[in-house]
C-alpha cells in the first residue's frame, strides 16, 4: 500500500533544475565571413537536419534561402556591385536564433515547451511541443518553423548537448574564420564593441552591432552581429517589438469593451417598449 | 539604436558623402534579366524579397474556431443577458442561447486539435497554466466557459419542467450563477482570439490592439444573430423578444464598425491584404463588412425589426460576416508575413506611428 | 612544380599559411583562396586583420574578391603580362631590394654571348628549332671564364652594370611591360594596377615583406610554370624569399596532392624528385643514370645516397653492390606517359585496360567526351572508387550513351573513404600529419593500400613459380608490409601495415632497420633502405612517428606533425639575414648566425649547413656542397642562388614572356608573330581536339573554369551528398548583365554554352561580379564556369570539361583549362539544333544531341 504511493509521489517530484550557468552566445562578424557554409553544413550534420531539395535560386549563391524548420544555420549572400563595378561588395552573414533575451517564441508558447536553459539559450523540448504554432508567428525573425514531418516546432538549440559536455556549438567550432564567435555573452559584447570601433578607426564608417543592446525586444539578443549595412538588406527587422507586449492592452480594450457591450445588454433587456 | 548612419552606404576610402544609388535585390518580378544585384527601377529594401517572418501555420480550422468559439461566447451572453435581466417571457432566448452555445463550443475542440502538428498531445496544452501565453489562457478560459455552457445548457434543460418556480430567486441561484461566471468567460473567449492575434510578430495583426474588442463586438453579433435565427426557425420569435435581442444586437454591430474602423485606421497600410481582391479583399469586404457589418445594419434602418424574412436574413448575414471576418484576418495575415517589405516597414521604430 | 624548383630549388611552397600572419602585403592571384582553401585563407585574413593589405587580381569577383582589401580584374590567360608590369615597375622605379638581389640570387652573372632574348628574335628565345617546337637550351648558359685551377666559372658583375648580366637582361627584357601595356592587355585598369606595384614595394625590403598566394588561375595554362617563374622574380628582385612573412605560397590541390609528388604517383619521378630513368637518355646502368640525373654540386650531389637507398627499400636483398642494386627492374620511360599522352593511346586503340583508383577522368579530365570516348574504346576497366563517379558509369543511358554499343567490361570496387583508413596526408607547406582510422569501411570496401597489397601479394604468388627473366623484377620487389598483430576493433584481417610503409619512407639501416634520424645519415652503399629522402625523420626511432605529433603554438608549431626536408618550415630560410649572417632586421627576425656557438639558429630549422660560416667562399668549382659559400641561401641550386634568369630546368625559356592562351580573343600586342607558346603541346595533328583559331568569331568569349566551396573537383565526394547538393544543387555559368544583354540571356534561364569541343548547357547567373574587358581598345567578355557536375549523383548537370581542349603545358603536362574561347547563347542544349562536334571524322561520337532538320553540324560550320 505504501509502496505504490510512494512511486507515485516520486513520479511527481520534479528533477532538480541544473545549475544556473553563464549566459553564453553568438557573436556574428559578418566583416570576417567568407560564406563558405560551413556552419551550416556542420548544423546539419550535428543534428541529423534533412537537406531540403535541390533547386537553384539564382539569389547570388544562396540557395537555402532562410532559416527554418531543418536550417537552423543560414548564410546570406548580397552582392553590392554597382553598374561602376566601383567599389564592389559581396556581404556575406551567417545567421541563427537570436536567442532573444525576451524570447517572444518562449513567452507565447502555452504548453512550456520552449524553455531558458542554464546557459540563458532559448530551447525547445520536443518532447512536450505540440505544434500549436503560436511561436511560429510570434519569432519577430522568421526563426522558428514547424516541420510537417513531425509536426513540431524547430530552431537552433544552441548545440544544448554540446554544451551540457563541454564543447562549443558545432556551427562556431567549424568557422575558419571565427566569424562566428561563441562564449560567455559579457566577454562577447565587450569584444564586439571594441571591434566596432576598430572597423570605424580603420574607416570601416558602416560597421555597427545589431541585437547587442536593449532596443531590440527590451532586452537584446544573445545572438547578436556585426553588420556594415542596414539591418533589412540582411533581412533583419529593424526594431522589432515584443509581442506580448500587446497583450496588456489588448486585454485592457476588451475588457472596456465588454463592460460596455454588458450595459448596453442590461439597457436592452431592461429597458424594452 | 540609429541606423540613419548606414543607410547611404560608405564607400571605403571615400568620404561618407551622398551615398551613390544602392542597388536592389529583389526577385526580378517580370523575369527581365534583372540578377542578383542589378539596379530596379523602384529599389525595395530586403532580400531578394524574401519573407522575414515565417508564414503562420495557421488555416481554415483556426479560423473556423474563432468563429465557433466567438458564436459560443456570443449566445451565452446574450441567453445569460436574457437570463438574468430579462423576465420570464424571455425564457426561450436564454434556452435556446444557451443549446446553441453547448452546440457551438462542442465543436471547438476538433478543430483546436486538428490544427495542431502533434494533435495526440493536446492535453499538454493543459500541463501548464501560463498567463503571459494568450493561448494558454485561452485554453483554460474556454475549458472553464465550456463546464459554464454544459451546466447551463443542462439546467435549462430541467427548468423546462418546473416552468413556474423561474420567477423565485432562491431556486435559480445555482443558474443565475454559473450564468453570471459563464458571461465573463464567454467575454474573456470572445475577445481573446483577437489578443492571442495580436500578441504575435505580423504586421496587420499586431499594429493594433482593437482586435479584441472588435472579435467581441462580432462574438456578440453573431451569437445574438444565431439566437434570434433559432427562435424565428422554431416560431418563438415574438416582438418583444426580437426588440431586445434587435436593439443589444444593433449596438454590437455598431460596436464591429467602430472597432473594424479603428483597427484598419490603428494598422495602416499593413492592412493592405484586407484590402486587395487578389489577396482577402473579397472576404473582408464584402464579407465580413458587407455582410456581418453593411447588410444587417442598413437592413435594421431601412426596413426595420418587424419583417421576419428580412431580420432573418440578416441574421444569416451576420453569421456568414463573423465567420468571414475570422477567415479574412487570420489569412491575410499569411500575406502580411510573407510580405518583407511591410515587415520592414513596421519594425521601423520612425515608422511605428505611421500608417 | 618546376616554376618554383627552377628558381629556388624545391618544388614546393617556400613558405607555411600560419606565417602569412607576418606579411604586411598579401598578393591573390590566380586563387580563388577563400573558396578552395579556406583554412589557408584564415591566415591571410588574419594577416589583414593586422594591418596587411590584401589584393585579389582574378577575372571573377569571389568570395576571397569579397575578403580582399581590393579586387583587381584581370583577364584569364594574361597574369605574364600583369607579373611582367610589376617587375618592370620594380626595376624602373630601382624599387628592388639591392643587397638581396646582388648577394642571393643570379642578377650579377653575366649570361652566354650567344642568348638572344625574345625582345631581339620577336618573341621566340635564341635555340628554338621549329620543326620539333623545341628550344636546344645550349645558349641561355651562363658566360664562364677558366679560372687559375682550368675551372670554369662563371662570370659575375655585382655592380650589375654589365650588359649581358641577368639584372640588365631582365630590365630589357620587361621593358616594354608598361602600366599601359599591362591595361591594354589584361584589362586591368592601369590606377589599380600601380596601386598593387606600390604597395608590394613599399611593403617589401629589410622592415617588410610580401606573400604570394597562387594557385590554379596561373597553372592551368599553357604557360603555367612560367607565370609561377614571374612570381619567384618579383620575390626574388623584392627580397621576399625566406623570410618570415614572405614566400611564394603554392595552394595545392587535393588534401595530399603535394606527398603524391613526394612520393610519386607520377610517370617521371621516382621518390624524392629523383627523376624516372628513361629509356632515351644515357641512363642505361646505375652509373650512367648518377651521372645525367642531377647536378653534381649543391645538395643534389647526394644522389647516388638517395637513390640507392631508394633501391634498398624496393628491392630489399634482392639489390646488391653486384647487380647495381637491381637498377635495371626499375621501369624506365619509353615516351610521354602522361595522363593525357595515356588517353589518346586508349582513343588509339594501343592501351587495353585500366585501372582507375580515386580519379574520375569522365568529368574531372578535360576534353572528358574524348575521356569518355577513350573509355569505350578499352576492354577492361577498374574503377575503385566511393561512389559510382561518370568514369564508372560512362557506358550508362545516364550518360547519354546506349549501353549496347560499349564492349568495355567494367568492374567497380568499393573504396574506403579518409576516416576509414590510417595514413598521412602532405599538405600544400610540405607538412605530414597522420591521421587515425575511425570505423571500419562499409561492406567491402576496403583501402587502397589493402589493394596495392593483395595485389602485390597474389601478384608474387602467381609469378613465384616463373623463370622468366622478365618476371624477375616481381620476384626481387620486397614487400613486407603485412601485420604482425591484428588490428584492434576491426574486422578485416588482410589491412596492410601502413606504419610500416611510412618507417620504410623514412628510412632505417640495412639489415638491422634502425629506424633513421636525418638524411645525412644515408649511405650510397647499400646499408641503408629509404623511400623518399626528403621524408628522412618523419619516423626517427621505434614508435616515433612524428607525423602524428600534435603540439601546437601560436606560430611555427615545430611539433605539429612534420615538414620536409628536416622539419623546416620556411625554405632557404637563411636568406632572412643578411650576407653577414645578421637578421635584415628586428622586425624580420627568423634565422641568423650565432657567431658565440658558432652556428646557425633562429625559430625555425635552419634550411643551411649549420656551422657553414657566413663569411665562408664558396667554391664554385667544387662538387657538393662544397661548391656553396655561407652567404648561397638556395642550398638546392648548384650555384645556391635564386634564379632571376633560369640557364636550365625549364623547356619554355629562360625569362617568361607574355603568350595568349592557345585559345585566345586577340593576338599577342608584345609579339604579333608569336601569338601563343611555342612549345605548348598542342595535338595540332589530331582531328578531335579543334581548337578555334585566331580571332574565330564563332566562339568570341573567353570562358575560364573553377571551384566552388560547396562542391569537390569533378564532384562524386560531394554531389551525392545531399548536405552539399542543396548547397549548389545545379551547374551556372556566371557572365555580365552587359553580356547578357547583348545575347538576349537572362538571369535564372538556362543558356547554351558551344566551344569548338562540344556543348554544354547550365543556368545564367547574370551578375556584375563579371565585367566585359576592354582589351586592344575592343570589348572582351568573360564568363565563369564551375566545373562540378556531371550525370550521377542526386545534384547533376553538364559537364564542364566537355567544353576543353587538350593543350599541355610543356613543362608539367597541365591542360589549359583556364582559358578556352566559347559562345554563349540562350536556351537549353536540346533546343539549339546543334550536333556535337564529332570526335572522329566522319562519324559523331559522344552523347547524341537531338537536332533539328537542317541542323548546322558544329564541324562543317567550322570548315566555313
Ligand atoms: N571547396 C573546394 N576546395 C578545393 C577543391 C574543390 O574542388 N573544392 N579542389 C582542390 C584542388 S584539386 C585544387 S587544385 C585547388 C585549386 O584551388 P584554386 O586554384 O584556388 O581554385 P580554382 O577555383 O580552380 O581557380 C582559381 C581562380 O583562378 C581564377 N582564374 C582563372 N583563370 C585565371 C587567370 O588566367 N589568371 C588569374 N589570375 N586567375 C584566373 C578563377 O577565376 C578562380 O577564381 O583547390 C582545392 N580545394
Ligand atoms: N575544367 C577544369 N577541369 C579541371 C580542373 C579545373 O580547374 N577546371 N582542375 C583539375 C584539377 S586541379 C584536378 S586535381 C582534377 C581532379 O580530377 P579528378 O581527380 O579526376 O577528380 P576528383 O573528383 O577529385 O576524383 C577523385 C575521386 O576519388 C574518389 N576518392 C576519394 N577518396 C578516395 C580514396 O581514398 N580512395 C579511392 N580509391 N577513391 C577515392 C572520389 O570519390 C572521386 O571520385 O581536375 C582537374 N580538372
Ligand atoms: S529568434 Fe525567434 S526563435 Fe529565436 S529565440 Fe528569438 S523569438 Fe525565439
Ligand atoms: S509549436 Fe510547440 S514550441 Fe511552439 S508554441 Fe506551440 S507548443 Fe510551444
Ligand atoms: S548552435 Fe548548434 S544548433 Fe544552433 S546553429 Fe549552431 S550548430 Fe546549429
Ligand atoms: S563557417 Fe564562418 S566563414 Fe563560413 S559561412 Fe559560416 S560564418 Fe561564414
Ligand atoms: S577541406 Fe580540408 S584541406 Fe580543404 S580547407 Fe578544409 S581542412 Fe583544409
Ligand atoms: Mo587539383
Amino acid at each position: 500500500m505504501i509502496e505504490p504511493l510512494d512511486r507515485l509521489l516520486k513520479s511527481l517530484e520534479k528533477a532538480p533544475p541544473p545549475t544556473q550557468k553563464p549566459a553564453m552566445g553568438f557573436f556574428t562578424d559578418t566583416t570576417l565571413c567568407i560564406g563558405c557554409k560551413a556552419c551550416e553544413v556542420a548544423c546539419k550534420e550535428w543534428n541529423q537536419l534533412p537537406s531540403e531539395g535541390y533547386t537553384w535560386t539564382g539569389n547570388s549563391y544562396d540557395n537555402t534561402g532562410a532559416l527554418g524548420a531543418t536550417t537552423w544555420r543560414h548564410v546570406l549572400f548580397v552582392e553590392q556591385v554597382p553598374e561602376s563595378r566601383q567599389a564592389p561588395r559581396w556581404l556575406l552573414m551567417s545567421d541563427v536564433c537570436k536567442h532573444c533575451a525576451n524570447a517572444p517564441c518562449q513567452e507565447v508558447c502555452p504548453t512550456g515547451a520552449i524553455i531558458r536553459t542554464e546557459f540563458d539559450s532559448v530551447y525547445v523540448q520536443q518532447d512536450v511541443c505540440n505544434g500549436c504554432g503560436y511561436c511560429i508567428a510570434a519569432c519577430p525573425f522568421g526563426v522558428i518553423e514547424r516541420n510537417p514531418l513531425d509536426g513540431g516546432a524547430h530552431k537552433c538549440t544552441m548545440c544544448y548537448d554540446r554544451l551540457k559536455i563541454g564543447e562549443q556549438p558545432a556551427c562556431a567550432k567549424v568557422c575558419p574564420t571565427q566569424s562566428i564567435q561563441f562564449g560567455d555573452l559579457r566577454d562577447l559584447r565587450q569584444r564586439a564593441r571594441q571591434r566596432v570601433t576598430d572597423l570605424q578607426s580603420r574607416g570601416q564608417d558602416d560597421a555597427y552591432l545589431y541585437g547587442d543592446d536593449e532596443t531590440i525586444l527590451e532586452g537584446g539578443l544573445h545572438a547578436f552581429f556585426l553588420l556594415v549595412d542596414r539591418p533589412d538588406v540582411y533581412n533583419l527587422p529593424a526594431e522589432p517589438k515584443r509581442p506580448v507586449a500587446n497583450a496588456r492592452p489588448g486585454y485592457l480594450a476588451s475588457f472596456v469593451a465588454a463592460t460596455g457591450f454588458l450595459l448596453a445588454g442590461v439597457y436592452a433587456f431592461k429597458r424594452r417598449g | 539604436m540609429d541606423f540613419s548612419t548606414s543607410h547611404g552606404r560608405v564607400i571605403p576610402g571615400q568620404p561618407p558623402g551622398p551615398a551613390e544609388k544602392v542597388d536592389g535585390f529583389t526577385e526580378p518580378k517580370d523575369g527581365q534579366g534583372a540578377g542578383p544585384n542589378l539596379p530596379i527601377e523602384d529599389i525595395s529594401p530586403g532580400y531578394y524579397g524574401l519573407p522575414v517572418l515565417k508564414t503562420p501555420v495557421w488555416r481554415w480550422e483556426v479560423w473556423a474556431y474563432f468563429f465557433l468559439g466567438g458564436l459560443a461566447a456570443g449566445s451565452f451572453v446574450v441567453a445569460s443577458l436574457a437570463r438574468l435581466f430579462g423576465d420570464v417571457d424571455d425564457r426561450p432566448i436564454w434556452r435556446t442561447g444557451y443549446l446553441i452555445s453547448l452546440l457551438a463550443v462542442l465543436g471547438c475542440p476538433p478543430f483546436l486539435i486538428k490544427d495542431l502538428g502533434r494533435p495526440a498531445r493536446f492535453l499538454n496544452m493543459l500541463r501548464i497554466f501560463k498567463p503571459q501565453s494568450p493561448m494558454s489562457l485561452g485554453v483554460w478560459g474556454l475549458l472553464g466557459f465550456s463546464g459554464c455552457a454544459l451546466g447551463q445548457a443542462l439546467i435549462s434543460l430541467r427548468a423546462d419542467v418546473d416552468v413556474v418556480e423561474v420567477g423565485r430567486p432562491r431556486r435559480g441561484s445555482l443558474s443565475r450563477g454559473v450564468a453570471a461566471l459563464g458571461t465573463v468567460l464567454g467575454l474573456f473567449l470572445g475577445s481573446y482570439t483577437g489578443v492571442l492575434l495580436s500578441v504575435t510578430s505580423v504586421p496587420l495583426w499586431s499594429r493594433s490592439r482593437l482586435l479584441g474588442p472588435t472579435f467581441l463586438a462580432s462574438a456578440l453579433s453573431s451569437g445574438t444573430a444565431a439566437v434570434s435565427l433559432g427562435l424565428l426557425v422554431s416560431g418563438q420569435t415574438t416582438p418583444k423578444r426580437e426588440a431586445a435581442l434587435d436593439r443589444f444586437k444593433l449596438v454590437t454591430l455598431i460596436a464591429e464598425a467602430i472597432g473594424l474602423t479603428l483597427f484598419l485606421r490603428e494598422t495602416g497600410r499593413a492592412a493592405r491584404p484586407l484590402f486587395s481582391f487578389q489577396q482577402m479583399g473579397r472576404s473582408f469586404l464584402l464579407g465580413a463588412v458587407g455582410l456581418g457589418v453593411g447588410v444587417p445594419i442598413f437592413s435594421r434602418l431601412l426596413a426595420g425589426s418587424s419583417c421576419r424574412l428580412v431580420s432573418g436574413l440578416s441574421a444569416v448575414a451576420t453569421l456568414i460576416g463573423s465567420l468571414l471576418l475570422r477567415r479574412s484576418i487570420v489569412e491575410a495575415g499569411h500575406w502580411s508575413a510573407e510580405d518583407a517589405e511591410m515587415t520592414f516597414w513596421h519594425t521601423d521604430r520612425a515608422k511605428r506611428g505611421a500608417r | 612544380m618546376p616554376g618554383l624548383g627552377t628558381s629556388f630549388g624545391r618544388g614546393g611552397a617556400t613558405t607555411f599559411q600560419q606565417d602569412l600572419i607576418n606579411s604586411d602585403c598579401i598578393l591573390i592571384m590566380g586563387s580563388n583562396m577563400a573558396e578552395a582553401h579556406p583554412i589557408a585563407f584564415s591566415w591571410a585574413l588574419r594577416a589583414k586583420e593586422r594591418g596587411a593589405t590584401l589584393f585579389h587580381v582574378d577575372p571573377h569577383f569571389s568570395r576571397t574578391s569579397a575578403l580582399a582589401s581590393a579586387y583587381l580584374p584581370i583577364r584569364s590567360g594574361s597574369d605574364i603580362a600583369f607579373l611582367g608590369g610589376l617587375i618592370n615597375h620594380i626595376l624602373t622605379n630601382e624599387r628592388y631590394f639591392r643587397e638581396y638581389v646582388v648577394a642571393y640570387t643570379n642578377a650579377a652573372n653575366v649570361v652566354s654571348a650567344d642568348y638572344r632574348d625574345t625582345e631581339d628574335l620577336a618573341g621566340l628565345f635564341s635555340g628554338y628549332d621549329p620543326a620539333t617546337r623545341s628550344y636546344d637550351s645550349a645558349s641561355w648558359g651562363y658566360e664562364r671564364q677558366v679560372g687559375a685551377d682550368g675551372v670554369a666559372l662563371p662570370v659575375r658583375d655585382i655592380t650589375l652594370e654589365h650588359p649581358r648580366c641577368v639584372f640588365q637582361i631582365l630590365r630589357r627584357h620587361f621593358a616594354r611591360y608598361t602600366p599601359e601595356v599591362v591595361e591594354s592587355i589584361c584589362g586591368t585598369p592601369k590606377e589599380q594596377f600601380l596601386q598593387v606595384a606600390e604597395a608590394l614595394a613599399a611593403n617589401s625590403g629589410r622592415e617588410r615583406t610580401s606573400a604570394i598566394c597562387y594557385a590554379l588561375g596561373w597553372t592551368q595554362h599553357s604557360k603555367g610554370a612560367q607565370t609561377v617563374r614571374a612570381a619567384a622574380i618579383l620575390q626574388l628582385l623584392l627580397g621576399n624569399i625566406g623570410r618570415p612573412g614572405g614566400g611564394i605560397l603554392a595552394l595545392r590541390g587535393h588534401a595530399s596532392i603535394q606527398g603524391s609528388t613526394d612520393v610519386p604517383t607520377l610517370y617521371d619521378l621516382l621518390g624524392g624528385y629523383m627523376p624516372q630513368p628513361s629509356a632515351l637518355l644515357p641512363q642505361q646502368s646505375l652509373a650512367d643514370y648518377l651521372a645525367t640525373a642531377a647536378p653534381h654540386s649543391g645538395y643534389w650531389d647526394n644522389l647516388p645516397k638517395f637513390m640507392v637507398s631508394f633501391l634498398r627499400a624496393w628491392y630489399g636483398d634482392a639489390a646488391s653492390a653486384d647487380n647495381d642494386y637491381c637498377y635495371d627492374y626499375v621501369p624506365k620511360t619509353v615516351r610521354d606517359h602522361s595522363h593525357l599522352a595515356t588517353t589518346y593511346e586508349m582513343v588509339d586503340g594501343k592501351i587495353k585496360g585500366m585501372l582507375v583508383l580515386g580519379q574520375n577522368p569522365a568529368g574531372g579530365s578535360s576534353h572528358a567526351r574524348l575521356q569518355r570516348e577513350a573509355l569505350a574504346r578499352l576492354d577492361w576497366l577498374v574503377v575503385r572508387d566511393l561512389y559510382q563517379t561518370e568514369t564508372a558509369a560512362f557506358w550508362t543511358p545516364a550518360a547519354g550513351v546506349d549501353p549496347a554499343t560499349i564492349a568495355t567490361e567494367v568492374f567497380f570496387l568499393p573504396a574506403a573513404g579518409p576516416g576509414e583508413k590510417a595514413g598521412t596526408f602532405t599538405n600544400t607547406q610540405r607538412l605530414l600529419q597522420w591521421k587515425e582510422k575511425a570505423v571500419d569501411p562499409p561492406g567491402d570496401a576496403r583501402s587502397d593500400a589493402w589493394f596495392i597489397h593483395n595485389l602485390a601479394r597474389r601478384l608474387k604468388a602467381l609469378y613465384a613459380t616463373s623463370v622468366e627473366p622478365r618476371d624477375r623484377p616481381i620476384h626481387a620487389l620486397a614487400w613486407d608490409y603485412d601485420r604482425s598483430e591484428a588490428e584492434p576493433d576491426s574486422q578485416i584481417a588482410d589491412e596492410p601495415d601502413v606504419e610500416q610503409v611510412l618507417k620504410e619512407i623514412n628510412g632505417f639501416t640495412w639489415p638491422e632497420r634502425c629506424q633513421l634520424a636525418d638524411v645525412a645519415d644515408l649511405k650510397a652503399d647499400g646499408s641503408t633502405a629509404c623511400g623518399s629522402w626528403i621524408y628522412c625523420g618523419v619516423y626517427p626511432g621505434e614508435g616515433m612517428n612524428r607525423a602524428a605529433s600534435r603540439v601546437p603554438d601560436q606560430y611555427l608549431s615545430p611539433d605539429w606533425g612534420f615538414a620536409w626536408p628536416a622539419n623546416r618550415r620556411t625554405l632557404y630560410n637563411r636568406a632572412s639575414a643578411d650576407p653577414a649572417g645578421r637578421p635584415w632586421s628586428e622586425r624580420k627576425k627568423y634565422v641568423w648566425w650565432d657567431p658565440l656557438q658558432g652556428r646557425w639558429t633562429g625559430l625555425d630549422v635552419p634550411d643551411f649547413p649549420i656551422a657553414l660560416p657566413p663569411d665562408q667562399e664558396g667554391n664554385p668549382g667544387a662538387s657538393g656542397m662544397a661548391a656553396l659559400g655561407g652567404a648561397d641561401p638556395f642550398i638546392m641550386r648548384p650555384d645556391g642562388k635564386g634564379w632571376l634568369f633560369a640557364p636550365t630546368g625549364l623547356l619554355d625559356g629562360p625569362l617568361p614572356t607574355h603568350y595568349e592562351p592557345a585559345e585566345s580573343p586577340v593576338g599577342n600586342q608584345l609579339y604579333r608573330g608569336q601569338r601563343s607558346n611555342p612549345i605548348a603541346r598542342f595535338y595540332r595533328q589530331r582531328r578531335d581536339n579543334p581548337l578555334a583559331g585566331p580571332g574565330d568569331d564563332r566562339y568570341p568569349i573567353v570562358l575560364t573554369t573553377y571551384r566552388l566551396t560547396e562542391h569537390h573537383v569533378s564532384g562524386p565526394m560531394t554531389r551525392w551528398l545531399p548536405w552539399l547538393s542543396e548547397l549548389q544543387p545545379e551547374l551556372f555559368v556566371e557572365l555580365s548583365p552587359e553580356l547578357a544583354r547583348e545575347r538576349g540571356i537572362r538571369h535564372r534561364d538556362w543558356l547554351t554554352i558551344v566551344s569548338a569541343r562540344g556543348a554544354i548547357e547550365a543556368r545564367a547567373m547574370v551578375t556584375r561580379r563579371l565585367r566585359p574587358f576592354r582589351i586592344e581598345d575592343r570589348t572582351v567578355h568573360q564568363v565563369g564556369l564551375p566545373f562540378h557536375w556531371g550525370y550521377q549523383g542526386v545534384a547533376t548537370g553538364s559537364i564542364a570539361n566537355d567544353l576543353t581542349h587538350l593543350v599541355l603545358e610543356p613543362n608539367v603536362g597541365i591542360n589549359e583549362v583556364k582559358a578556352i574561347m566559347v559562345d554563349v547563347r540562350p536556351g537549353r542544349l536540346r533546343d539549339q539544333r546543334l550536333v556535337q562536334p564529332s570526335l572522329h571524322a566522319g562519324e559523331t561520337t559522344g552523347p547524341p544531341i537531338p537536332s533539328g532538320q537542317d541542323a548546322p553540324d558544329l564541324n562543317r560550320r567550322r570548315n566555313e
